[in-house]
């Protein structure tokens, strides 16, 4: 089943991906971004809009 | 300690911190609340201002700038080149300092600070009106009251949400950025790059921003919708390495860039919202500290005579937009508009572009030219960005 993944590691916490994301789903706290995984529509935006490739949609 | 305050403010970036500051000059009971453990951290910015711009905070701390700018160079996507001269044409910050030192300033002034302060929600009362907000403070589940809320948290912000407000931005309305702190040899200290080219950076431009002792901003803003699956980061390594020999990498950073759109809100109710919360971005450029502080600044403004005069309504409170908008709501829908043309240009027409510059700018003296005339200008010289415009008004 496809789910939306966060490499840590490559986000740089900007908050782009929450502004673009139509669903509520990501949320930017102190420590770091949110998924609410229940939320996703897989649209795929917030991945077409990350710079660093940070998120992606990948099967579990 | 009471939890009652006349104003709270979310977010202590530049836009959150002015207004804090206005607020407690005002003698008014302000809190200021920032979710990360330090203020201006992370830092998702280019760092330039004009000098103009940062004036806005009236006294200027010279630790704040790390390097002036004299000179701007625009390449276009054939190696083409414009070099102008001008002279204090602005500056570039180091944010890390400048958002600590305004933060600083507006608790020197009355203003309580609290870092590792998240807003979780909003509190409204029996009417339905916002009262207050939710928080988790040091993991702590807090409420705090307020007449005023200034919403200052960014382009993610989730008071937008929480308002009802639609919050979302289309592809075509986001820059998707990336940019290294690069220690190089090969840049002229006091000269801003801008490198266009709809292969490079496809719907965005790429930016050399020397910051003094051989450092640089070096960074690269696409349009997603353009970016056929590349991201911000790829592009800008191939940029890094064919406009430096020899760089070393110190810092990386990512960012979002709203656009202006007609959807920007700045006001509901007893809520303003400041800064990239209210997207009072230059679409263009992306350019966004000078407006962060401007709006800041009038929404404190406004937000103290509504406090003071305790007769007047909460629609008093439109007044931040009506006069927030009067100085820049113009130049905003301009840059706006520019924006969309500017996204339809073809490598051709930025060629075209900084060959008319080059003849029009040895003819001028660009310290008594705005950007906006020289924009105007370049628009009028062109047939096809002219039939442009007709098709999009």
């Amino acid at each position: 089943m496809e789910q939306l993944r966060l490499k840590r590691e490559l986000c740089g916490e900007c908050g782009g991906c929450v502004a673009v994301c139509d669903y509520e789903v990501l949320e930017l706290a102190n420590n770091g971004l949110g998924i609410k995984d229940n939320l996703c529509v897989k649209c795929n935006d917030c991945v077409i809009f990350c710079p660093s490739g940070a998120l992606e949609i990948a099967d579990e | 300690m009471s939890n009652r305050y006349d104003c709270i403010v979310i977010g202590a970036g530049p836009a959150g911190s002015m207004a804090s500051l206005i607020l407690a000059k005002e003698r008014h009971k302000v809190l200021l609340i920032e979710k990360h453990k330090e203020v201006g951290k992370p830092l998702c910015c280019a760092e330039a201002i004009s000098s103009k711009g940062l004036s806005i905070c009236g006294e200027v701390d010279p630790d704040w700038v790390s390097a002036e700018i004299h000179k701007v160079l625009l390449v276009s996507p054939s190696g083409n080149e414009v070099r102008v001269s001008y002279p204090a044409a602005g500056l570039v910050l180091n944010r890390k300092i400048f958002d600590r030192g305004l933060a600083l300033k507006a608790r020197s002034l009355g203003a309580e600070l609290k870092v590792k302060t998240q807003a979780v929600g909003l509190i409204k009362d029996n009417k339905g009106k916002t009262c207050g907000i939710k928080v988790k403070e040091n993991g702590k589940d807090l409420e705090y009251q307020a007449k005023v809320i200034i919403a200052a948290d960014g382009i993610e912000s989730l008071v937008r949400r929480w308002a009802g407000i639609n919050n979302s931005l289309s592809l075509d309305e986001i820059g998707s950025a990336y940019q290294y702190l690069l220690e190089v040899e090969d840049i002229e200290e006091g000269c801003v790059e801008f490198h266009l080219s709809t292969k490079m950076a496809p719907g965005g431009y790429a930016w050399v921003f020397p910051k003094g002792k051989g450092m640089a901003n070096v960074g690269l803003t696409a349009t997603p919708v353009f970016t056929h699956d590349l991201k911000s980061k790829e592009l800008l390594d191939f940029f890094v390495m064919k406009r430096f020999k020899k760089f070393a990498i110190r810092e990386w950073m990512t960012g979002g860039i709203p656009a202006y759109t007609r959807k920007s809100k700045l006001v509901k109710e007893n809520l303003l919202f400041v800064g990239d919360a209210a997207r009072v971005v230059d679409s263009l450029s992306g350019a966004g500290i000078t407006n962060a502080l401007l709006s800041g600044k009038i929404a404190g403004k406004v937000t103290s005579e509504f406090l003071r005069d305790g007769n007047v309504s909460q629609e008093y409170l439109k007044r931040y937009k009506e006069e927030f908008l009067k100085i820049k709501g113009r130049e905003l829908r301009f840059y706006s508009f520019c924006r969309k043309i500017y996204l339809r240009m073809t490598d051709d027409d930025f060629d075209q572009v900084i060959e008319f510059l080059k003849l029009y700018l040895n003819t001028k003296k660009l310290e008594e030219l705005t950007p906006l005339e020289i924009l105007k200008t370049v628009l009028r010289s062109n047939p096809k960005l002219l039939l442009l415009i007709r098709h999009l008004v």
